[in-house]
Order: structure tokens, then C-alpha cells, then sequence
């Protein structure tokens, strides 16, 4: 990716080292990033950056991963949303694919170099 | 009582007639007595009638004779005496008839009403109890759905709890690993590699327990999809434990007969299922390998994971998959160390997707092949 055509995937994450681990790991693989600590600082950097894909954890203080999806699909922001969770439970699934279409990752059983393949894969880059 | 019916008066068991006939009144009601030879009433009763009429021939026939004689009077009264008592029983058979049935009618209405009376205080009892049961049972529903909820929130803690430093160790030794931080000494690489492994048990044991835990309290944890290839699920748990089959001098093969389908399931899940029952083959085999054999057809996937290892003895086969994670003897033995929940797992994901497992083995050191049979297409 030349520094034009770089994507930017933003980091919502309230988890500092898992943020740290995200951030370190897609600018190596050539992304531009941006982080935020949890879903009101995700809504402002959204609203700024305008990122071109989103990694949004679900359990976060102020605003959840879910109520910020919500929030942008009310303003009719459609930037691609992949949840990273650490719940597998299949309610709190169901309604993150209630509220946007999105695909999720279980941050625990997911390797990073297969995150990064997923990013690469929903923003079209081989 | 209403009026139509007020006067009529209940002759012993027999039956009812109208109190206000002065002929019903001089004859004592006979036309509801009942014979004494056939039971029946005298109206109805055959033998009377018959008596009756003889009676009456005989009254005619002295009445004739009165004449005859020029005894008229004595002759008219004897026949107008018999004629009455005659008349007498067949008068009123109708309007007899009538009243009964009137007053059966209403006795019938007013046994339906006091029985409606009855009926209805029954069922407001009923009513009552049935109202009263189901507030408590509404008041233990919500009790149980609040305990239920408050489970799920605390499973839902529990679970981000136990992998968020999970995940962040992983991440940060895929980033050690990749030389992110500066080149890695080779013997520290071989060091973060077996804290690699380790971690991944931790993160397996705790998805295990999880999973476990989910399926006892009975939610569906399925999050099926099409597409999910069996083969190349196998192939990859066969690659994730290529070195250690490799210092263990075992092979292993998958024999897939013709095209292998695609399947609907819950790709995690049955990688999950099919991770424990090879991971097993491999723990319990010390020479020779395993074979995965897959074969399809119809709406059926067939999958056999053959071993060469130390078999199990037919008291076994019968507990490999207790929920009480029960481990047999030979196990055991084996291995003192194991959960014993690997197996019921499977069992548990397997039978959710709408399949069956089973294990067979002819016995001690005769290896063993488990066998599991899936839909290929969704069966709901």
C-alpha cells in the first residue's frame, strides 16, 4: 500500500495492551491506525478519521461496541464493523448482528496474523 | 314453582298429577298408581285395561239384564258407578301426561339450574385456585428468569475476564514471535513457541469449560453456516499437531471417498468436537497413526477417526462420553492427568448439529476408530 491508497482501520478498544497488540500489528502489515479507548471516543474518531474499517470490542466502558454500532447506523455512517469480543455467548452475537451487519472475532481464539487477513479481506487488499 | 305447576302434587314415587281434577281428586290419583302384577301404571297397564273393560261388559251386560228385569234404576246407577271408575283411569291420560312431562321438564330445568349453580361456584373456586397458582408460578418464573439473566451476565464477565489476558498473551507473543520488538535469540524463539502452545491449552480449556457451561444451562450455542469443509477442518487439527506426531514417529492420513460435500454447522464448534477426538487419538497412540476416513451420501457425512493405539475395553466404550466426565481405568493409567470432559463435549456439539457419535474398538491394544455421522444439509 502506497502512502495514498493506505486504508485506515480504526481500533476501539478499551483493552491496553490487546489495543497496543492491534495497533503495532496492522501498522506493520502497511495500515493506517487509529485507536480509541471506548465507544464515545470511537463515535468522535469515526465522525474525524473517517476510517474505511473498524474493529470494535462489545464490553467497554461509557459507550458499548453495540450501542456505538447502533449510534452509526442512526447517522447512516456505513464504514464495515468487525466485533472483536471476548464473548462467545451466542445472545450477545445475536445482537451485535441485530444492531449492524458485522462480522466478530473471538479475540482470545483468533491469531492476530488472522485478524489482519480478515481486515485485508473485507477492504478488498490481496 | 311457577303457577302452571304449583298444583300439581307428587304421588309417592310414582309420579304427579293435576290436585285441582275432582275426579283425579275422588279417584285418589289412580292413574299414576302402577299395577301390582306388571309395575306399570294402571293407564298404561294392559291387565287393567282389560279388567276395565271386562268390568264395563259385565256392568252393561246387568245393566241389560236391569232392564230386562224393570229393575232400571239400581241397573243405571251400578253402571254409571263402574262407568266412572272406568272413565276414571282413562280420562286424563293426556293432560296426565302433559302435566308430568311439564313438570319433569321443569324439574329437569331446575335440576340444570341448581347444577349450573353448582357448576359455576366450582368453577369460580377453580378459577381462584387456578389464578392463585399461576401467580406464583408467574412469581417463580421471574424469579428464575432474574437468576437466569444474572448467570448470563455472570458468564458473560467470566468469560472476558478469563481471555482478555489470554488474548493479550497471545497477541504479544505472535508480536515477540514475528520479530516486531528486534530479532529474537533462537533459544528464547523455541522458549515463546512452548508458552505459544501452552497458552493455546489454556484458551482451549477455557473455551471447553465455557462451552460446557452453556450447553448445561441449555442455551444454543450453535452459530451454524453452509460451507463448512470437514476435510480441511481435519486437515488442519492433522497440521496444528504435525510436530508433535513428527517426534512421536505417527503418521496420518484422510481417506476421503469421491467429493467430500461442503456441510450446515457451526464451523468453531465442530473444529472443537473434532480437535478432542483426534487430539485423544494422538495422546492414546504410541506407534503406527491415525486415519480420518470421510464418505458421503444422501444427507449424511461419514467421518472415522481410525488409531492404531491402545484400544479400549468394551466397560469403557459405555462411559466415553458421561457427562459426569467420568475417565475409565485404562485412561487413567495412561495418563494420570485429564479432564474428562473432551469427549462429552464432542458428543454434546455433534448431537446438536443433528448427528450421532459412537467409538468402537475390538479391545485392549487393538486401536480404536470413532465414528460420527452429520447432516450435510441443515435438518431443521
Amino acid at each position: 500500500m502506497t502512502e495514498k491508497t493506505k486504508k485506515k482501520i480504526l481500533v476501539v478498544e478499551d483493552d491496553n495492551d490487546f489495543r497496543f497488540i492491534l495497533e503495532t500489528s496492522f501498522s506493520k502489515a502497511g495500515f493506517d491506525v487509529c485507536c480509541a479507548a471506548d465507544g464515545l471516543e470511537g463515535l468522535n474518531s469515526v465522525r474525524e478519521e473517517k476510517p474505511d474499517l473498524i474493529f470494535l470490542d462489545i464490553l467497554m466502558p461509557n459507550i458499548d461496541g453495540i450501542e456505538m454500532a447502533r449510534i452509526l447506523k442512526g447517522e447512516n455512517i456505513k464504514t464495515p464493523i468487525i466485533f472483536l469480543t471476548n464473548l462467545s455467548d451466542v445472545d450477545h452475537i445475536a445482537k451485535a448482528e441485530e444492531t449492524v451487519m458485522a462480522d466478530y472475532i473471538i479475540k482470545s481464539n483468533t491469531p492476530v496474523e488472522k485478524i489482519i487477513e480478515m481486515a485485508k479481506n473485507k477492504l478488498n487488499i490481496k | 314453582m311457577n303457577n302452571s305447576n304449583k298444583n300439581l302434587k307428587k304421588l309417592g314415587e310414582f309420579g304427579y298429577v293435576n290436585q285441582n281434577c275432582w275426579l283425579a281428586k275422588s279417584l285418589g290419583y289412580p292413574p299414576s298408581k302402577r299395577c301390582q302384577y306388571c309395575q306399570s301404571r294402571f293407564s298404561e297397564c294392559l291387565f287393567t285395561r282389560y279388567l276395565i273393560v271386562s268390568i264395563a261388559l259385565v256392568t252393561i251386560i246387568a245393566l241389560a239384564v236391569y232392564i230386562l228385569e224393570g229393575a232400571i234404576s239400581k241397573g243405571v246407577v251400578i253402571s254409571v258407578f263402574v262407568l266412572v271408575i272406568v272413565y276414571g283411569y282413562f280420562f286424563d291420560k293426556s293432560t296426565e301426561k302433559i302435566i308430568e312431562a311439564n313438570f319433569e321438564q321443569k324439574k329437569a330445568k331446575d335440576a340444570l339450574e341448581d347444577l349450573n349453580r353448582d357448576l359455576e361456584a366450582k368453577i369460580k373456586e377453580q378459577t381462584r385456585h387456578i389464578r392463585e397458582a399461576y401467580e406464583v408460578e408467574k412469581r417463580a418464573h421471574e424469579e428464575l428468569e432474574k437468576m437466569n439473566e444474572s448467570k448470563n451476565q455472570f458468564m458473560a464477565i467470566t468469560q472476558h475476564h478469563l481471555r482478555t489476558p489470554l488474548s493479550s498473551t497471545m497477541g504479544y507473543l505472535d508480536l515477540l514471535l514475528t520479530g516486531m520488538f528486534g530479532k529474537v535469540p533462537k533459544k528464547i524463539s523455541e522458549i515463546l513457541v512452548k508458552i505459544k502452545a501452552a497458552t493455546q491449552g489454556e484458551i482451549k480449556i477455557v473455551n471447553d469449560l465455557l462451552n460446557i457451561s452453556a450447553f448445561q444451562m441449555g442455551k444454543n450455542v450453535l452459530q451454524a453456516e453452509d460451507g463448512v469443509d470437514v476435510v480441511k477442518i481435519i486437515k488442519e487439527i492433522f497440521d496444528s499437531q504435525a510436530m508433535e506426531m513428527k517426534e512421536r514417529g505417527l503418521y496420518s492420513k484422510i481417506n476421503a471417498e469421491g467429493d467430500i460435500p461442503t456441510i450446515f454447522a457451526d464451523k468453531s464448534k465442530l473444529t472443537a468436537a473434532l480437535t478432542n477426538i483426534i487430539d485423544n487419538a494422538i495422546k492414546y497412540t504410541k506407534k503406527g497413526g491415525i486415519t480420518a476416513l470421510l464418505s458421503a451420501e444422501e444427507n449424511k457425512l461419514s467421518v472415522f477417526i481410525k488409531d492404531t493405539g491402545m484400544g479400549i475395553s468394551k466397560e469403557c466404550l459405555s462411559k466415553l462420553f458421561s457427562s459426569t466426565f467420568e475417565r475409565c481405568s485404562d485412561a487413567r493409567k495412561a495418563f494420570a492427568v485429564g479432564k474428562g470432559i473432551g469427549l462429552y463435549l464432542s458428543y454434546k456439539i455433534i448431537e446438536l448439529h443433528g448427528g450421532k457419535i459412537w467409538a468402537e474398538s475390538e479391545g485392549q491394544g487393538k486401536g480404536a476408530t470413532f465414528c460420527i455421522e452429520l447432516p450435510i444439509k441443515s435438518v431443521k
